[in-house]
């Protein structure tokens, strides 16, 4: 993880989190206490999100008054991809203001073939020329080690008509990230996943034992079925 | 359902403890409304990057268009809740760690109607409510479908000058030609910018040269500015051998 050189520390005055400043200019956000979990699921998170070429917020740690904390980068303007931003895609016209829409899918399908960040991953929309996906690597899990727990379309609020009306307009390019995923989530990747736990000899058995069960057969079989049962239920234009 | 209100606000830079309130959402009653200040807009439009700005702006405007497009037509039974209802607003206010934050949701005491919005939106954010004023569109427009319309189907569209003339070196668009009763029709608007409205006189001029034969008619919309009206009677005074008639007449007579 990149240690951050400050230019500057904000201070807030309504004991809001402190915003650090770096040398080129950005900030980022003292979000957590560093410890060991965080070091490991951020490293997990990073070389998915590499993997199957998601951009996701820059992460950094920087040590304050002797108490060692994760960064997360600040952007401005982002909004989170949720139900309530609705009116973002009410028509094809609006909806095309989004640059690779089907990114929000495979943000899903790493949550929905990786339950194991203890909660739903916050998906943002960053503002530009058109507006883009990105990856918060904050999860509600992170203070302790990962346990592998299958999350539900209805946790991910897939179910959700505003949802299911946004993967519908780029309905394509969702079974293309369906199919590029499935290809790209093979043995050699969970072998990477394992190569970069044995960095962190004291917790990498644990890990190990929760991430292995992301390649059971049984899963994989029936999660690849529920995410193409979803694709298809969604219906036409 | 009870009224409430809730503000909404913009948070700026993360280094700042600046929170920026860019409009007032009000639910219940006869509403939703949501006021967006056309004030506070403007700065956010000076201190933010051009493009952050317009991704805002994007989601305010379709968010106002749908809680409009909502509170007209109101799609849902009334035996469940409302869809922007003051639990549903807590829960967004509690979850959205975005840009945009919403207040926690105040109750109002009394029926919710437009004159309490207005009041509301003077109070809170000290702004008077403009009325919706409908736009009306260019002359250019109103005359481009007035001749697509069937009564000029015996005239022609659009035609170049040197189709009439082929001497003639300018390429001018013609309007309306009718080559039967030679007559020839072309709509100006005096409102527009005074270059403009030179660059037609002249190709007027020009027409009027090339096609002598022709009757030529100017349809125009009555000028609103005093530009539009000082051009008007100087191009009378310039064309006496052309006919200048208002557009509210000529749509009248051609009925």
């Amino acid at each position: 993880m990149e240690e951050l050189r400050p230019l500057t520390i904000s201070r807030s005055i309504k004991d809001a989190p402190t915003v650090l400043l770096t040398e080129s200019k950005a900030p980022f956000l003292l979000y957590i206490p560093l410890n060991e979990h965080i070091i490991i699921q951020d490293a997990l998170l990073r070389l998915m999100c590499e993997h199957f070429k998601i951009k996701r917020f820059r992460t950094g740690s920087f040590t304050l008054k002797s108490k060692k904390y994760y960064c997360v980068e600040e952007i401005q303007g982002v909004v989170d991809f949720s139900p309530w931003e609705e009116h973002l895609w009410l028509n094809k016209r609006r909806f095309n203001q989004f640059l690779q829409p089907s990114d929000f899918f495979k943000m899903m399908l790493i949550e929905l073939f990786f339950p194991i960040f203890g909660g739903t991953l916050r998906k943002s929309i960053t503002p530009g020329v058109k507006n883009q996906a990105m990856l918060v690597p904050t999860s509600p899990g992170q203070s302790h080690a990962i346990r592998f727990e299958p999350v539900t379309l209805s946790k991910l609020q897939l179910n959700h008509p505003a949802l299911k009306r946004f993967f519908l307009f780029c309905k394509e390019d969702v079974r293309e990230a369906i199919v590029g995923f499935n290809l790209l989530n093979h043995d050699k990747f969970m072998m990477d996943l394992k190569y970069q736990l044995s960095f962190y000899p004291n917790w990498r058995n644990v890990y190990w034992d929760e991430l292995k069960k992301c390649n059971d057969s049984g899963f994989l079989t029936y999660t690849t079925n529920v995410v193409w049962d979803y694709f298809h239920r969604l219906g036409t234009k | 359902m009870e009224s409430f209100y809730s503000v909404m606000y913009y948070k700026s830079n993360p280094m700042l403890d600046e929170q920026l309130a860019i409009g007032l959402f009000l639910g219940g009653g006869e509403g939703p409304w949501l006021h967006i200040s056309d004030k506070r807009m403007k700065l956010l439009e000076d201190v933010l990057h051009r493009n952050t700005f317009l991704s805002i702006r994007r989601n305010i405007r379709a968010f106002k268009e749908k809680v409009d497009h909502y509170r007209v037509t109101k799609p849902e039974l009334l035996l469940f809740d409302p869809h922007y209802s003051k639990e549903q607003l807590n829960e967004l206010k509690a979850h959205s760690k975005g840009v945009i934050a919403y207040s926690e949701p105040t109750v109002i005491n009394d029926w919710l109607n437009e004159q309490l919005k207005d009041d509301f939106v003077t109070t809170i954010l000290g702004e008077k409510v403009k009325p919706i004023t409908k736009k009306q569109p260019p002359f250019s427009l109103t005359w481009k479908s007035f001749c697509s319309a069937k009564r000029f189907s015996s005239f022609e569209r659009n035609w170049n000058l040197n189709t009439l003339n082929e001497a003639s070196l300018a390429s001018i668009q013609l309007h309306l030609v009718d080559p039967t009763k030679k007559e020839l029709i072309q709509g100006l608007s005096f409102d527009l910018k005074k270059e403009t409205v030179l660059l037609r006189l002249r190709e007027l001029t020009i027409i009027s040269n090339d096609v002598y034969d022709y009757s030529l008619k100017l349809i125009h919309p009555k000028p609103k500015s005093k530009l539009g009206k000082q051009l008007l009677e100087e191009a009378k005074e310039l064309f006496p051998q052309v006919d200048f008639i208002l557009f509210s007449t000529f749509k009248e007579n051609k009925k």
